[in-house]
């Protein structure tokens, strides 16, 4: 007779197995993460005048710069670059991302207030865990079937992360009592050219009211309800699938950043791993 | 070199439990320091201007409701070059309703003339508050009631 397996357990041991396919799903994360990680800070590259504190504004700019001024913007965005790049085509990943946090983080300890987003949490964190843990190092392997244990952890610790960081938000919206302002009614009541994307402001603009209050209750169930469900069952594709067209409809609706999309919505790479029925199981219950 | 992986991996679990952490606690550490201190702070750790939620914050207010541009209606994306790709206008939205002096800081960097109908009022009641006509002239930003 088979023992009893906790759900968490099996989801855990599925994910931190070692296998060609995790090693492909993660080198499929790290490309998306890093190629996002450009894009955000693409803006640096052609209007430094703006946001590399040339000018004092009201704010106070100088204070808290992590490398003096002695070390010129050009050479920390090519540093940050070649990080990108490094992690994009994968040979040594934490290099890549030790290059990218570094030089990316010291640019915006300057002047770079319009970049801060909360994605940018989650972004040091996973770049931190590629420091950590290491990469798939896809790239650099003549034979991918012979260290497949390798970025097991890494990917099970950016799931973690992710899984925690949505939960956390939802818990932070309760608190300041979500459901009772419905902040989605007043995004979708929004004109053209605020948070929302022009398409929505005319086809969902009508219906801010019902459809408002829908999305205000769901939004909160789903950040609630999906990390404890994708923990907890074996849900197979159906949540990492249900995961991104959550984020998606998002990016397809507001205006956010592609940096949120390819922190959030790739991660859902990775869940792939923990909720497939395999081994995991079997292992346990022996 | 191997002392010298251990202190890379060390140092990086430690600043990476110190990011998940503090971005964590962010909100709840939020009302303990004054805006100041937050502004400086997110210079120093990007992290901690938002956390894990961005609107902790339920915007309920409509802040502009007009941007002309020698009398033609445009977007903020076209006015602000803030940098934001693909999401310019809801940066300009959200950076005008955090903190009230952003326009100001527009104003400074545009090498155009503009004009901002900033209106605020509560969506939900329907009620408006404040009209201002926000004109940049030279740099320089005068407000109107």
């Amino acid at each position: 007779m088979k023992k009893w397996a906790s759900p968490h357990a099996v989801f855990l041991l599925r994910l931190t197995q070692p296998g060609v396919q995790h090693l492909r799903e993660l080198r499929a994360f790290e490309m998306i993460f890093f190629a996002g990680l450009a894009v955000h800070f693409l803006p640096y590259i052609w209007n430094q005048d703006r946001f590399l504190g040339h000018l004092p504004t009201h704010q106070v700019l100088d204070v808290g710069a992590w490398l003096p001024a002695t070390v010129p913007n050009p050479v920390l965005l090519t540093l940050g670059y070649l990080g990108c790049l490094v992690g994009i085509l994968g040979p040594s990943v934490r290099v890549g991302a030790l290059l990218a946090l570094v030089a990316f983080q010291s640019l915006m300890s300057r002047n770079s207030n319009a970049i801060h987003t909360l994605a940018i949490s989650q972004a040091w964190n996973i770049l931190l865990l590629f420091m950590v843990g290491g990469g798939s190092q896809w790239l650099g392997r003549k034979h991918p079937t012979a260290d497949v244990t390798r970025g097991s952890w890494t990917r099970t610790l950016i799931v973690y992360s992710t899984i925690l960081g949505v939960f956390l938000s939802a818990l932070e919206k309760l608190k300041s009592g979500w459901i009772e302002a419905r902040p989605m009614t007043t995004l979708l009541s929004f004109p053209e050219n605020h948070v929302l994307r022009n398409w929505a402001v005319h086809s969902l603009g009508h219906y801010a009211r019902g459809l408002g209050f829908v999305l205000t209750f769901a939004t909160l169930m789903f950040e609630l309800f999906a990390p404890l469900a994708l923990t907890l069952t074996a849900s197979g594709r159906a949540l990492p699938v249900l995961w991104v067209c959550f984020f998606a409809a998002i990016g397809l609706t507001f205006e956010v950043p592609t940096l949120f999309l390819a922190t959030y919505a790739g991660a859902s790479l990775l869940f792939c791993a923990g909720s497939q029925h395999g081994r995991g199981e079997d292992e346990l219950a022996r | 070199m191997t002392r010298l992986r251990r202190a890379l991996l060390v140092s990086s679990t430690a600043c990476w439990l110190a990011v998940v952490l503090v971005a964590g606690l962010q909100q709840r550490l939020c009302p303990l320091f004054p805006p100041a201190f937050w502004r400086k702070a997110a210079h120093v750790f990007p992290s901690l201007a938002f956390g894990y939620v961005m609107f902790d914050r339920i915007p309920t207010t409509l802040v502009y409701r007009r941007i002309s541009l020698n009398g033609r209606a445009v977007e903020p994306a076209e006015l602000d070059h803030n940098g934001s790709l693909g999401y310019a206008n809801s940066r300009f939205q959200l950076n005008v309703l955090f903190d009230p002096e952003y326009p100001s800081e527009v104003c400074r960097y545009s090498d155009r003339d503009f004009l901002i109908e900033r209106v605020e009022r509560q969506l939900s009641q329907h009620t408006e508050r404040v009209t201002q006509r926000l004109s940049c002239r030279h740099k320089q930003l005068e407000v109107a009631r």
